[in-house]
């Protein structure tokens, strides 16, 4: 009888088991040879190579899809330039620039893309090259967007013109560089690192998916964020799908729990206590590229009560209350220099962020922050301060609003709401909470995605308008400030004793996005942060650490994340750990 | 003939052109001695116009002494003379015409110096028929015929009248005659007849030899002459020292001391008594012997008065021979007196003597100024012996009723005086040749320090001190010449100790008169150390700094080598420690030019250029090398600095230029070579900008063999900018060397800060220990997406 049972409860030991196996391998999650990133899935990236986007996957994707004539990678010792869509050949002494066209190179229209469930099928279908007729077509594009453009300010500090000679008998092109400077490859290349699109590209489009980058679009057939490899080129894995989530408060479970395996920013840019197995996950920091502001709203206030109203904010002491800083739930955060817990470092005293090149390098040099007490009498009873965490940022948006709630650190004055978009386009808010996502630390820094974007979180629209002065100079026309068009409600038309200020603030911000000299960019820095200081148009919180997560399913030496560039900028070359 | 006729012509012409008519005596004039010859044209005189111009020409003559006498009285009327050389009114020099006043003559002295004389008439002051009579004539003869009359009166004029000569002793006493007027008188003739004498000499002396002993009758002329002069001369000469004698006698008639005092012109009258006649002997022996008795008072009173030692200077001879001359024996008080004054001044000689000899012999002391020999001493024993043996003894019964005389007594002091001396100077001689020979024994060791000691161990010897004059200068000079022969030999300590004694020495013979000397000699040899220390030690390190200038290994152990050193460490000046002081300070800061200036700068130089030309053959130690020289470097040159500071991998490199490639040596900072090597190198980025805040690319060009690699591993260590690392991260970009951008680096973008030091490092390893070559290029960035 014990004989008996025993068998029985053996069989069924054995059977739940092999259930359980069964189980595993109907269920297990195969990230296998994929690159899954998460994204919120009401904020689809918008692929546009030539301008930025207030989704900062967008343009991390750039680099998945198009190649330049150059492309950017990096090794061990620091960035290098790959032959794109050119080989460089060399600069002669009239600096003179010769590449020879990757005629060879398909775009990703080429091929013929089949999905069936996960499998994905790749077939010839008519060869499109990439011609010379491309590159003509994309350098004008870029000379057509001007200074919305960073590869404008890029090409234009370098080209003579905006075209080329060529192609000869040879496929070789020359660009006449400017003869102000000695020329070195590496110049050049990054001069010639914009993406190229090709020349029958439909410009009113908003997203743009036919590249000759490491991996094509699956879309239409598939999911907009899916991307597979080109068979024209080198990516190492297969594929990099975009996953979709609501927000970011899943992130670090989802991640644990490997429905994706690349998790570029972390919410609070903190180290997770639920990730710290590095048998399983790995982690690489780099410079921030969010930061917090309150942009204050200037039909509501006025420049007395926005000054008064910043001495409200006590940023470290936000800071240190987002981070819970010195309590057992203590976010923990970490750099690229190695520091640890640095949340000072953090802290922005400009509209341009302390990691940026301006503040670092003390080009401009905001005052400290006033920690006098704010005049109340000139505020008025209740400052309300909206929100949207529906974009982005979910769990950080969250946080701020209780923070800036508590009484002991707004003095009970503020009013921290959760908003719906529309509030925010209506302008019904004294200050907005935002994250402003993608901005460079070099010195393209981007003013207008702060000041010139449409006040709606859901689209992504700068609104710029140029005119010309009597010098024939291309200068901002007033009406790229309209109180509609802009979160801080700034109206250039408006009376008052702030317009003047407004205009100026207007005409230095497009002089510092304009130019191409690094002189006039930092004159330009010292002008637009006294103008803004004076107008106290936002009050700059802090900047977000950047810490991207990786399963250990990839070789960590492979994946090289450097400076400002793209994390995915050489995502061709990520591979997989060999056991 | 018709050419004749036309060169006579011509001949003519010319003639008449002259201004000088030449004068052609017919007959021809010869040139042998003679009498007059009129000067005649063809038996007509010459007619000379006034105003003309004439020569004519006279032959020389072989003989010599000879005369040209022209005669005419026609000579008044002209103005002319005798040339050698005839000008034509150019210059004659005329010859001198010795002729007295007699304008109708005119008298030339002509020899053979001339084959021809001319006799130029310049000027004819009327006109005339000339009458001139010419004559060559011996001079001698010439002179004698025209004063021979005037010779003879001039003998009769001045002979003495003898009658007064004879008849003295006979008819004439001699008190009765004047002597002095007549001794005067026959002075005076007799001038006149010496004179005369001198006239006639002087034309013997130009006799032709063959006049002598002919019968020229003016030769024989001349000898008659003569002899009567030479005999009335004589006869003179004779007849005044009688009247001188005389005179004497009769002028000190009154006068014993005269008379005694003539005793020498008498004697000379008696000593040429045979040229006399014998009254006139016998009057002077009547008259002067009458008077001898007064010679013995006169000597008495000599040698009463006299109060010198020397010897009475009386000729008693002469007295004496008197009284034999006048035929008289001399009586007791002259004989007396006149033997007393032989005995004194034979004393007096002999003491006189013996001071000379002691004199000798002071004076031998004082000498020559050579040390005595060892015989030198015992030879002036022996002579001052033998003086003290002719010493007289001055004693009464020598002299008699004399001997209490002054001049007596002090003969005798002066003899004893001598005598004391002589004693004095025997016994100190005695102790003289006993130190002698020790001391020439000393001298031949040169220890002229214990000759010192010597003689001042024997301070009564002043003669020998003396001679020894120069001991203290030759003590001295041995002291220096010892301290120089160390210094020659390079025996520094000895020659220092010995400029110490030098200066400490006071054993001198007279150390107040050596004292100068001897700080002079001590400030000298001083000086020599000191010039001698410092320009040994320049020598030691100028070998020094050529043998090692080149030497690359263990540079630090060069500057402990003690080259730069003085090769003696002075401890010793006259001056103080305050001199010692400067005089080492300033040997040394000679030397430590070398130290920190010469040396490194040389030997920096040198390596680099070594270094520069070949970096492979041991670079890192010459780089080493001169860094480790630049640590010593204090000179202020600029370009031996940023040599050092090319080859320091601590010493930034200054970049100052934009856009200019800028070579850099890398070496490695570890020790040893190693597996792998540290490397270092730093730039000091400090370019111009009008910018306020200059921002830079930084372009590295590296080796192949540094950034081969870089692809698989980070090729540096760590990149800082003002000690702030700079990673391929956050805003800031490095782009990695590659085999396509020809392993350049780029660092961007750097930002600088204004007119500061922007010292960027970069360290990186390699597996070579070696020189490693980097260029390195800044220049404003671009403004870059990525």
């Amino acid at each position: 009888m014990q004989k008996k049972n025993i068998f029985i409860i053996g069989g069924i030991v054995l059977g739940v088991a092999l259930l359980v196996l069964i189980l595993w391998l109907v269920l297990r999650k195969d990230l296998s040879d994929q690159i899954a990133i998460p994204y919120i899935s009401h904020q689809k990236p918008v692929i546009d190579p030539h301008l930025p986007h207030a989704v900062d996957l967008s343009d991390k994707l750039d680099e998945v899809l198009f190649d330049g004539l150059f492309n950017i990678s990096a090794n061990p010792s620091g960035i290098i330039y790959e032959d794109g869509l050119g080989e460089f050949i060399g600069i002669d002494a009239n600096n003179v620039v010769s590449v020879r066209l990757n005629t060879k190179k398909k775009w990703h229209s080429s091929f013929n893309v089949q999905v069936k469930k996960d499998d994905v099928t790749i077939t010839p279908a008519q060869d499109r090259y990439f011609s010379a007729e491309d590159l003509r077509f994309t350098l004008r594009r870029i000379r057509d967007l001007g200074s919305l453009s960073p590869d404008y300010i890029l090409v234009s500090q370098a080209l003579q013109s905006w075209d080329f000679e060529g192609p000869d008998a040879n496929g070789e092109i020359r660009f006449q560089f400017k003869s102000d400077r000695i020329w070195t490859d590496a110049d050049i290349m990054e001069v010639l690192s914009f993406k190229i699109i090709p020349a029958n590209s439909d410009l009113n489009v908003l997203n743009f998916y036919n590249g000759s980058g490491p991996y094509l679009a699956l879309t239409p057939l598939a999911e907009t964020s899916n991307y597979y490899r080109s068979p024209a080129g080198s990516a190492t894995i297969s594929r990099v799908n975009l996953k979709p989530y609501i927000d970011n408060s899943t992130y670090t479970t989802e991640f644990k729990n490997n429905n994706f395996n690349v998790l570029l920013s972390t919410p609070f840019g903190s180290l997770s206590p639920i990730l710290e197995n590095p048998e399983k996950y790995f982690y690489k920091s780099n410079i921030s590229t969010t930061f917090f502001a309150l942009l204050f709203n200037t039909q509501r206030l006025s420049q007395a009560q926005r000054k008064e109203a910043r001495k409200l904010f006590n940023n470290r002491a936000i800071v240190e209350r987002f981070y819970k800083v010195n309590t057992q739930q203590q976010r923990h955060i970490t750099d690229y220099k190695g520091n640890s817990d640095n949340y000072s470092d953090y802290l922005n005293r400009s509209v341009f962020p302390s990691s940026t090149y301006y503040v670092e390098e003390e080009i401009v040099a905001p005052p400290p922050q006033d920690t006098s007490s704010p005049d109340l009498s000139l505020l008025p009873d209740t400052l309300r301060i909206v929100g949207c965490l529906n974009y982005g940022h979910r769990e950080e948006y969250a946080d701020l609003l209780e923070i800036l709630n508590d009484p002991a650190l707004t003095g009970g004055r503020v009013r921290a709401l959760a908003v719906a978009n529309d509030a925010i386009k209506r302008g019904d808010y004294d200050a907005l909470l935002i994250a402003i996502d993608g901005y460079r630390s070099t010195f393209l820094f981007d003013l207008y995605n702060i000041f010139l974007r449409e006040p709606d979180l859901e689209t992504y629209k700068i609104n710029l308008a140029t005119q010309m002065d009597a010098k024939g100079a291309s200068v901002a026309a007033p009406q790229s400030f309209q109180a509609n068009n802009n979160f801080c409600r700034l109206d250039a038309a408006r009376g008052g004793p702030e317009q003047e200020a407004t205009l100026k603030f207007l005409e230095y911000m497009y002089g510092f996005m304009h130019t191409n000299h690094i002189g006039d960019k930092q004159v330009y820095a010292q002008y637009v942060d006294q103008v803004e200081q004076e107008l106290a148009l936002g009050a700059w919180l802090f900047s977000l650490p950047s810490l991207a997560y990786f399963r250990t399913q990839f070789e960590a030496a492979s994946i090289d994340l450097y400076g400002v560039a793209s994390q995915l900028s050489t995502i061709e070359k990520w591979r997989e750990r060999v056991e | 003939m018709k050419l004749s006729v036309a060169l006579l012509a011509i001949l003519i012409f010319l003639s008449s052109c002259s201004p000088y008519k030449q004068l052609k005596p017919k007959p021809e004039i010869f040139s042998r001695e003679g009498e007059y010859i009129q000067l005649l044209n063809k038996d007509k005189r010459f007619k000379l116009k006034k105003g003309k111009k004439y020569y004519m020409m006279f032959p020389g003559t072989q003989a010599e002494n000879t005369y040209l006498v022209l005669r005419g009285n026609d000579l008044p009327l002209l103005t002319s003379h005798l040339t050698e050389q005839f000008t034509k009114g150019k210059g004659d020099i005329p010859v001198n015409d010795e002729s007295a006043a007699d304008d109708n003559v005119n008298v030339y002295k002509i020899g053979q110096v001339a084959p021809t004389y001319f006799w130029v008439v310049e000027e004819v002051r009327q006109n005339l028929e000339l009458t001139l009579d010419y004559r060559y004539v011996p001079i001698w003869r010439y002179r004698f015929e025209t004063r021979s009359a005037e010779f003879q009166l001039t003998l009769a004029r001045n002979k003495v009248d003898r009658g007064n000569y004879e008849a003295l002793g006979s008819t004439l006493r001699a008190q009765d005659l004047r002597f002095d007027e007549e001794l005067a008188d026959t002075r005076r003739k007799n001038q006149t007849l010496k004179s005369l004498q001198g006239e006639l000499q002087k034309i013997e002396a130009i006799f032709p030899p063959e006049i002598k002993n002919s019968d020229d009758k003016a030769y024989l002329d001349y000898v008659g002459l003569k002899n009567e002069l030479e005999s009335e001369l004589r006869f003179q000469e004779n007849y005044q020292v009688m009247l001188n004698a005389f005179n004497k006698a009769s002028a000190s008639s009154s006068d014993g001391d005269a008379f005694a005092l003539a005793a020498p012109d008498l004697m000379a009258f008696f000593e040429r008594k045979n040229e006399y006649a014998e009254n006139v002997v016998q009057e002077a022996r009547q008259n002067i012997g009458a008077r001898l008795p007064e010679l013995a008072p006169y000597l008495e009173k000599v040698l009463q008065q006299k109060t010198d030692i020397s010897p009475v200077d009386y000729p008693l001879d002469k007295a004496e021979a008197l009284f034999r001359e006048c035929n008289q024996q001399p009586d007791a008080r002259f004989t007396a007196a006149a033997g007393a004054i032989r005995t004194f001044n034979r004393d007096a000689e002999a003491v006189a003597n013996a001071r000379s000899g002691l004199d000798d012999i002071k004076a031998s002391l004082e000498g020559s100024g050579e040390w005595p020999s060892d015989n030198f001493y015992p030879r002036l024993q022996s002579q001052i012996d033998k003086l003290a043996a002719s010493l007289p003894r001055v004693s009464a019964t020598t002299y008699g009723k004399f001997s209490a005389y002054r001049c007596v007594t002090r003969l005798d002091q002066a003899a004893r005086a001598a005598g004391e001396e002589m004693r004095s100077l025997q016994l100190g001689f005695q102790t003289a040749a006993a130190l002698v020979p020790q001391i020439n024994r000393l001298k031949a060791q040169s220890n002229y320090s214990e000759i010192i000691r010597l003689l001042k161990m024997n301070p009564g010897l002043d003669f020998l001190t003396r001679q020894y004059g120069n001991i203290d200068q030759l003590s001295l000079q041995q002291q220096e010449s010892d301290i120089n022969i160390a210094l020659e030999n390079q025996l520094w300590s000895v020659a220092e100790s010995k400029i110490r004694a030098l200066y400490e020495d006071r054993n001198f013979l007279d150390y107040d008169a050596a004292l100068p000397r001897k700080n002079q000699a001590v400030k000298n040899a001083e000086e020599r150390l000191v010039s001698t220390v410092e320009e040994e030690s320049r020598k030691r390190i100028n070998a020094f700094i050529e043998a090692n200038k080149a030497v690359f290994q263990k540079v630090d152990s060069l500057y402990a080598n003690p080259a730069f050193s003085p090769v003696h460490e002075l401890t010793f000046s006259s001056g103080g420690v305050s001199v010692l002081e400067a005089n080492k300070k300033r040997i040394q800061n000679y030397l430590d030019s070398f130290r920190y200036d010469q040396f490194p700068k040389m030997s920096i130089e040198n390596l680099y250029r070594e270094f520069e030309r070949n970096p492979g053959d041991n670079g890192v130690a010459k780089a080493r090398a001169i860094v480790t020289h630049g640590k010593y470097y204090k000179g202020t040159d600029r370009k031996i600095r940023n040599l050092v500071a090319e080859c320091d991998p601590q010493a930034a490199k200054w970049i100052t230029k934009p856009t200019e490639y800028r070579k850099i040596y890398v070496l490695p900072v570890n020790a040893n070579s190693q597996a792998s090597n540290e490397y270092v190198f730093k730039l000091n980025i400090q370019i111009e900008s009008d910018a306020q805040f200059p921002v830079f690319d930084v372009n590295i060009k590296l080796p192949r063999e540094v950034a081969s690699r870089a692809g698989q591993e980070q090729w540096y260590e760590r990149i800082t900018m003002n000690g702030n690392v700079l990673k391929n991260e956050g805003r800031f970009t490095i782009t990695s060397p590659t085999p396509d951008n020809d392993y350049e680096c780029q660092l961007t973008p750097v930002q600088m800060v204004k007119n500061r030091d922007n010292i960027l490092e970069v360290r990186f390893k390699h597996s070579a220990f070696k020189v490693l070559e980097v260029s390195v290029m800044c220049q404003r960035p671009i403004i870059k997406k990525n």
